[in-house]
């Protein structure tokens, strides 16, 4: 329909020159033809008519050629065997002459003859001395077809004789459609020529130009406008109303007819054949634009006009035989729009390549639906069967069907595409499409909709591809599911937890009920975390500077390398050639393989070198960023590229046929993806765990944390311990510097690298007082609450802390054992002496990834926990009555205290043995803790290492590992309660 | 360096133990007899500096002080593939070379007499430490010089470093032989009051209950000292395996005692070992569990201590270190600790906690052992002072016949009087009084009938 115009044009000029009319300038004769005349709009639609419906212009050859063989044969049969003689030969001549020959292509002979066939009115009848006339004469017409002639001077005298008005145009058609059958003829040629092909009664005008009578004159005017009318094919939809159908006599084909009449609507309705509106329908499905019996309403949707019935139908049997496509032609026409506003990428805003993919999946789709439709009109022009609307209607449902499906998968896909961002459009596109193909029940429809799951998936799966390839995640328009936080540096510390996000808007989560996220989160999800897991250990082994795979020794090297490209190229194909063969095992593959791999490896070649090679037609559509560098140039080759290239894929997509209901989509996605993807990240999770392992130490750092915070280098941090305590007990301050510097000593012994990491730092002490008084009113009023349960930290700390604390108290005293328990409750860590001590580690990059900020504040609880436990033991230990300073001022005032507690010796008898309890129950909380809880961390640390699991593994199981040490020290608020809680609260109690 | 101890060995005996146990740890830490460290122990992440320091020329060389009356034994030592291990400065022979000729008070008089030579080198060793935590003296408390030196230089140790631990490893007479030295009683009734009074602990090692082991369980038919002394090497090395293997817990020798020791003359412990084999008894590797080993610990044959088996005493356990190396699941401690409690395998004081405490201790990576697990019992139990008794037996009727006493008075201890034999015997009665009331509930109002000897 696009050369309409153009057509129109070349129409009006075809008139102009072969009636030699001319366009009428200023003072020009009248006989200059002025477009818009009458008779001008008369032999347009004469012409358009013999153009558009006769298709001359689109000729079958073999068709023309039998159409002349049965024409020679007729004339055979009428006996008139010189007559059909002439004809094949004339016929061949023409056919054979060289100004074809040289022309091919165009197919021109075939079309002028099937016009002159065409134009010939029932040739047999012809008399045959005219026939005579012609004789020699096609031969020479055809010969001299290029010659030019001036027609317009030769019609123009030919016509002198008549200006009789609305008749002479109908002249001028006669001679025009002869005339535009023998192009190019000299007139004798064009005589024989008329006689041949005119209809009698047009050859009686032309040969009798004697006198005739008004009545004559009359008659022939008649019979020449009913000729023209019965010739003239109105396009129904024209501004003209047609002639009414010549319908039979057939009640049944007159129903509207007489539905009319009885309606007394007569002339209201137009009436249509049911070819015009099967053919009708033809098209506006091939192009979903308003027409003659598909209009579009205010709302802009497409309903059917008023008044317009078959023939043969009540006009409410007719709107409600053809209603049933207007929704179809909304979507039709909403998915064309779509599918051309998505057609080529663009860089501003950048269109997700998902959605480019999912409309080229559409179009993919549409095309068939097209191809079916013009198989369909090709049927229904040949009229060599009967069809009927019904039988279109049949034809039509399933895919009409399909459509509806796919309009309404289309519709929640893509209803936010605008406001919304490109990563979420795609990843609602792409769990719509999931969810469509999960919910259709037919099995058409799956395949339909499954082709197009995978026609969108291609660009995901070709980030994938590249990813875990190459390791960069090239996601210019922002679509794929994760995302490179940018924020985020490698050597950030958050790096492995917060490097690559899964953006997903939580609102839109909790709206949808169903959510089409969720779906597509099905399938990936466990496809997300090893993607990231290898982009993140892509990532980290770039920076370290290791290649991601080992190399491996020449000779193996080319094949292994060889079959890590066929391995790689193929993600997308592997995935879809899996979901194939699943689908429906087919042999076919074998034969596209090899041009895949080959392909592949040509891809995979240039892809590895990664140069120039960028350019080669292959990688074009798996670029996006080339896409965004050639924006310009590329959208032309794009079109090249395309069929060439993807097709590839693409084709294999589409042969990928009906999907039974059993076979889940969201499992057949995964299925396939899994292995590739975990087998990737295995073997970079291998790599990488393997390089921080042993180049950068990672569990040695792990292990130095382990050995200062946990104190399992019990001997240095005996030395740290032994060292704080000296200094606290002999009342001389504490400061981080020179802790630190102590401690650094220390663990110079053990770790003389890594000493230089650790730092104490010293909360100041009046900070500390205010604070823990305040703690002291909430850890009393909670003390009320009796038996809450978060306290359960605070409860080893006050018993043990307290503990060391009262007895120092005594034993300056020297006073007797009884401590009083109630005060002891109440007190807290800092005020037994205790400074807040954190001990930093700056773990070097990488060591950070798994001793973050986070970890290492837990660390340091359970480092002041232990501390507090060494505190105690460590107290109780040394404590030696005889040495304490107040031990002299004891005995000599043993005469004062003699009568109330009893002898001095049995007093510090009883402390000794006060001593003995404490330090045995200190020693036993030491032991518990050593033994059921920071020993196993240890194993079970050194397991994890020694296992060497991905580093995701190992982040998450170490902090799993802490967090059950802080729950196991009872510094957690989970709800578990652990046997030791209940014997020490016992033991408040 | 933190937790040095110093090790003296006195005497005939205190040598050889001493010599088995710095070959034991040189085996275990990969030095050589040279002191050299071997090839394969450079990565070793044991604590050699709490028993070696380190000279300049890389030689690791043993904190030790090696002395003697009598030059034999310390010759013999020097005559070994070990005789560059020690330092030679640390190595004193008394120059009149006669030894103590197996009297309490000789040697204890000679150790006036040597003090200053002496106590050069224990305070030359003493400055060479950073932080000192204490003495380990290996000595016998029934021959001469280890009884009679030993308790002079625990009453100057204590004098000179009263903050610093004395544990002693004293080797109690056996019993079967007791004709070697007949003035054992004396000797042992006068080292045992240095022992109580001036020791911070005492490893009880027991030569009646070490030879009999070596017959009974380890079918030596005629045990030598050498394969006595590799026992108790053995014991001695496990006991300070927790120091050597630094790990979470036991990291210094005073938290290793002081849960053992509620008061402080109740400090003598005995040991018990487990498994028993000899080094030609090759047996394939055992799976052992915790609870295993805890078990067999308990039972009375694997005692190192010659205590009668009367099961119907009052005597119990006052508390117990079980240090237990190689693979052990360290969640099992906790486990077989309740079953032990649950079944009550162990009697333990009325008046006190069932201490039980569990080290668990790394083994030398560089030595084969059949055995997965093994175990090493240090125990305080009330039955110790059996041994006390029979001592105080022995010495009564001994002294009751005043025989053998002309040796004694000979030394200026015992010309006036003997005054300081009574005194001893009061000391060690009082020492089995304690033990004998700690068995009842009443021992926490011990200390008011008592009468106070200790202020």
């Amino acid at each position: 329909m696009a050369g309409q115009g153009k057509f129109d044009a070349l129409t009006k000029e075809l008139i102009t020159h072969v009636l030699g009319f001319q366009l009428r300038k200023e003072g020009q004769p009248a006989q200059y033809f002025k477009e818009g005349e009458e008779n001008f709009v008369r032999s347009e639609q004469f012409v358009l008519s013999n153009l558009l419906y006769h298709h001359c212009l689109a000729v079958n050859s073999h068709a023309v050629r039998r159409s002349v063989e049965g024409l020679a044969l007729k004339f055979t049969i009428h006996g008139q065997h010189h007559r059909a003689q002439q004809l094949t030969s004339l016929t061949s001549n023409f056919l054979a002459s060289p100004l074809f020959q040289d022309h091919f292509q165009t197919d021109v002979e075939w079309s002028l003859l099937s016009l002159l066939l065409h134009l010939s009115n029932s040739p047999t009848q012809v008399p045959l001395q005219e026939i005579q006339k012609v004789a020699a004469s096609p031969e020479n017409t055809e010969d001299e077809l290029q010659e030019q002639i001036d027609w317009a001077v030769y019609l123009r005298n030919g016509e002198t004789k008549y200006v009789l008005g609305p008749e002479e145009p109908l002249s001028d058609w006669s001679v025009d459609s002869d005339c535009s059958d023998n192009e190019g003829n000299d007139a004798t040629q064009l005589q024989a020529c008329l006689v041949k092909n005119l209809p009698p009664y047009n050859v009686e005008i032309v040969c009798s130009s004697k006198q005739p009578t008004t009545r004559e004159l009359l008659e022939q005017v008649h019979r020449a406008k009913s000729w023209l009318s019965a010739k003239t094919h109105l396009q129904y939809w024209g501004p003209k109303r047609p002639q009414q159908l010549p319908l039979s006599d057939h009640p049944v084909a007159n129903v509207l007819k007489l539905w009319e009449e009885e309606q007394g609507l007569r002339g209201l309705y137009q009436h249509l054949t049911e070819w015009e509106v099967m053919r009708e329908v033809l098209w506006v499905l091939l192009c979903p634009v308003p027409s003659h019996i598909f209009i579009l309403n205010k709302k802009g949707s497409f309903t059917l006009k008023q008044n317009i019935s078959l023939g043969s139908l009540t006009p409410g049997a007719t709107s409600s035989l053809l209603e049933y496509l207007c929704e179809p032609l909304n979507q039709l026409h909403i998915l064309d729009v779509f599918m051309h506003k998505y057609e080529f990428p663009s860089m501003d805003p950048p269109k997700p390549a998902t959605i480019l993919a999912y409309a080229a999946g559409l179009q993919l789709w549409r095309h068939r639906f097209q191809s079916t439709l013009v198989t369909l009109e090709d049927r229904v022009k040949k009229q060599e069967s009967t069809c009927t609307l019904l039988w279109l209607e049949g034809e039509l449902r399933p895919w009409l069907r399909t459509l509806a499906s796919i309009f309404a998968v289309h519709s929640t896909a893509t209803t936010t595409i605008l406001e919304k961002s490109p990563r979420y459009t795609a990843v609602r596109l792409l769990g719509t499409l999931c969810e469509g193909v999960e919910s259709a029940s037919d099995s058409g429809i799956r395949g339909v909709l499954l082709r197009l799951l995978l026609h969108s998936l291609r660009h995901y799966l070709s980030i994938i591809h590249s990813w875990l390839l190459h390791g960069t995640l090239v996601d210019h328009a922002q679509e794929f599911i994760i995302q490179r936080d940018e924020s985020v540096k490698a050597n950030d510390e958050r790096f492995w937890g917060e490097a690559f996000t899964v953006s997903l808007q939580k609102d839109e989560q909790s709206s949808d009920a169903k959510d089409p996220m969720k779906t597509i989160l099905r399938f990936l999800s466990p496809l997300v975390v090893a993607l990231t897991t290898v982009g993140k250990s892509r990532e980290l082994l770039a920076i370290l500077d290791v290649q991601p795979l080992p190399k491996q020794s020449n000779p193996c090297n080319l094949s292994r390398l060889k079959a890590e490209t066929e391995q790689e190229q193929s993600l997308e194909e592997v995935v879809i050639k899996f979901v194939k063969k699943t689908v429906r095992a087919t042999s076919s593959g074998d034969i596209e393989e090899e041009v895949h791999a080959s392909n592949n490896e040509e891809d995979a070649d240039s892809v590895l070198t990664e140069g120039n090679s960028h350019l080669t037609l292959g990688c074009k559509q798996e670029d996006p960023l080339l896409i965004a560098a050639f924006t310009d140039t590329y959208q032309e080759s794009h079109h090249f590229a395309t069929p060439a290239t993807v097709d590839s894929i693409t084709s294999l997509i589409e042969e990928i046929s009906d999907v039974p209901r059993a076979i889940s989509v969201v499992s057949l996605l995964t299925s396939a993806l899994c292995p590739l993807v975990k087998k990737q990240q295995d073997i970079l999770s291998a790599r990488l765990i393997s390089v921080l392992i042993e180049k950068n130490r990672l569990d040695r750092h792990c292990q130095a944390v382990r050995s200062v915070l946990l104190m399992e280098a019990g001997d240095i941090m005996h030395e740290f311990y032994s060292h704080l305590f000296a200094k606290l007990e002999s009342g001389d301050g504490v400061d981080s510097i020179s802790l630190t510097l102590h401690l650094q000593y220390c663990i110079a012994r053990l770790y003389p690298d890594l000493a230089q990491f650790f730092s104490v730092s010293v909360t100041p002490q009046d900070l500390q007082d205010t604070r823990t008084g305040k703690d002291i009113i909430e850890e009393n009023e909670r003390a009320v609450g009796s038996d809450d349960r978060s306290d359960g930290m605070l409860v080893i700390e006050e018993m043990t802390g307290s503990c060391a604390k009262t007895v120092m108290v005594d034993a300056d005293r020297g006073c007797t054992s009884h401590h009083n328990n109630e005060t002891a409750l109440s007190m807290p860590l800092a005020r037994v002496g205790l400074p807040d001590i954190t001990i930093q580690y700056q773990a070097p990059w990488p060591a950070n990834l798994l001793l973050t900020e986070a970890i290492m504040k837990k660390f340091n609880m359970l480092f002041r926990f232990n501390l507090s436990l060494k505190r105690v033991t460590n107290g109780l230990e040394r404590l030696k009555f005889r040495d304490l300073a107040s031990w002299q001022a004891v005995i000599r005032s043993e005469r004062n205290t003699e009568e109330s507690g009893g002898p001095l010796q049995s007093r510090l008898h009883r402390l000794q043995l006060l001593r003995q309890w404490l330090l045995c129950f200190s020693r036993e909380l030491h032991d518990h803790f050593a033994n059921t809880v920071f020993l196993p961390y240890h194993h079970a640390v050194e397991k994890l290492f020694a296992s060497r699991p991905a580093l995701t593994t190992i982040i998450a199981e170490h902090e799993t590992l802490v967090n059950k040490l802080i729950t196991e020290c009872l510094m957690s608020s989970s709800e578990k309660i652990l046997p030791l809680q209940i014997v020490l609260n016992k033991w408040r109690a | 360096m933190p937790c040095e101890i110093i090790t003296l060995q006195l005497g005939q005996c205190g040598n050889q133990i001493g010599f088995e146990f710095w070959k034991k740890l040189c085996s275990e830490h990969g030095i050589s007899p040279e002191g050299t460290l071997e090839d394969y122990a450079t990565e070793g992440t044991d604590r050699k500096d709490v028993f070696f320091y380190q000279a300049d020329d890389e030689h690791y060389i043993p904190r030790s002080v090696l002395l003697d009356l009598e030059p034999r034994v310390i010759h013999s030592i020097m005559n070994s593939p070990y005789a560059k291990l020690y330092n030679p400065e640390n190595i004193y022979i008394s120059k009149q070379g006669g030894g103590a000729g197996n009297n309490w008070a000789a040697g204890y008089s000679q150790g006036e007499r040597i003090y200053d030579e002496v106590f050069d080198i224990i305070d030359r060793e003493a400055d060479g430490s950073d932080s000192l935590e204490g003495f380990v003296l290996c000595h016998s408390i029934a021959g001469g010089t280890g009884s009679g030196l030993g308790s002079y230089i625990l009453e100057r140790l204590n004098d000179r470093f009263p903050k610093k631990l004395v544990q002693t490893y004293s080797v109690f007479p056996n019993q079967d032989e007791i004709s070697d030295v007949v003035v054992q009683p004396y000797n042992s009734l006068l080292t045992l009051r240095r022992l109580t009074q001036s020791a911070d602990c005492v490893v009880v090692l027991d030569n009646t209950a070490l030879n009999r082991i070596a017959t009974d369980r380890l079918h030596l038919s005629n045990p030598s000292f050498s394969q006595i002394n590799s026992l108790v090497s053995n014991i001695m090395s496990v006991s300070t395996a927790t120091l050597r293997y630094p790990s979470y817990m036991n990291n210094d020798l005073i938290g290793l005692i002081a849960p053992l020791i509620p008061t402080p003359r109740l400090h003598f412990l005995m040991t018990g070992y487990t498994p028993l084999t000899t080094d030609q008894e090759v047996a394939s590797v055992r799976k052992t569990t915790v609870l295993d080993v805890m078990r067999r610990l308990l039972q009375p044959k694997n005692m190192m201590v010659s205590t009668p088996l009367d099961r119907n005493t009052q005597h119990c356990y006052i508390s117990i270190l079980n240090i237990i190396q190689g693979e052990v699941d360290p969640t099992q401690v906790h486990k077989s600790l309740q079953r032990i409690r649950e079944r009550k395998m162990a009697q333990f004081i009325p008046w006190g906690p069932a201490s039980i405490q569990v080290a668990l201790s790394k083994k030398s990576p560089y030595i084969q052992s059949a055995h997965r697990v093994s175990g090493l019992m240090l125990a305080n139990h009330t039955n110790i002072s059996a041994l006390f008794e029979r001592t105080l037996k022995q010495y009564d009727k001994l002294r009751k016949r005043e025989a053998f006493l002309e040796q004694f008075r000979k030394e200026n201890m015992f010309t006036e009087n003997l005054d300081e034999l009574d005194a001893s015997r009061e000391v060690v009665q009082q020492l089995v009084d304690e033990y004998v009331a700690a068995t009842t509930p009443d021992y926490l109002s011990w200390g008011l009938t008592q009468a106070s000897t200790e202020s």
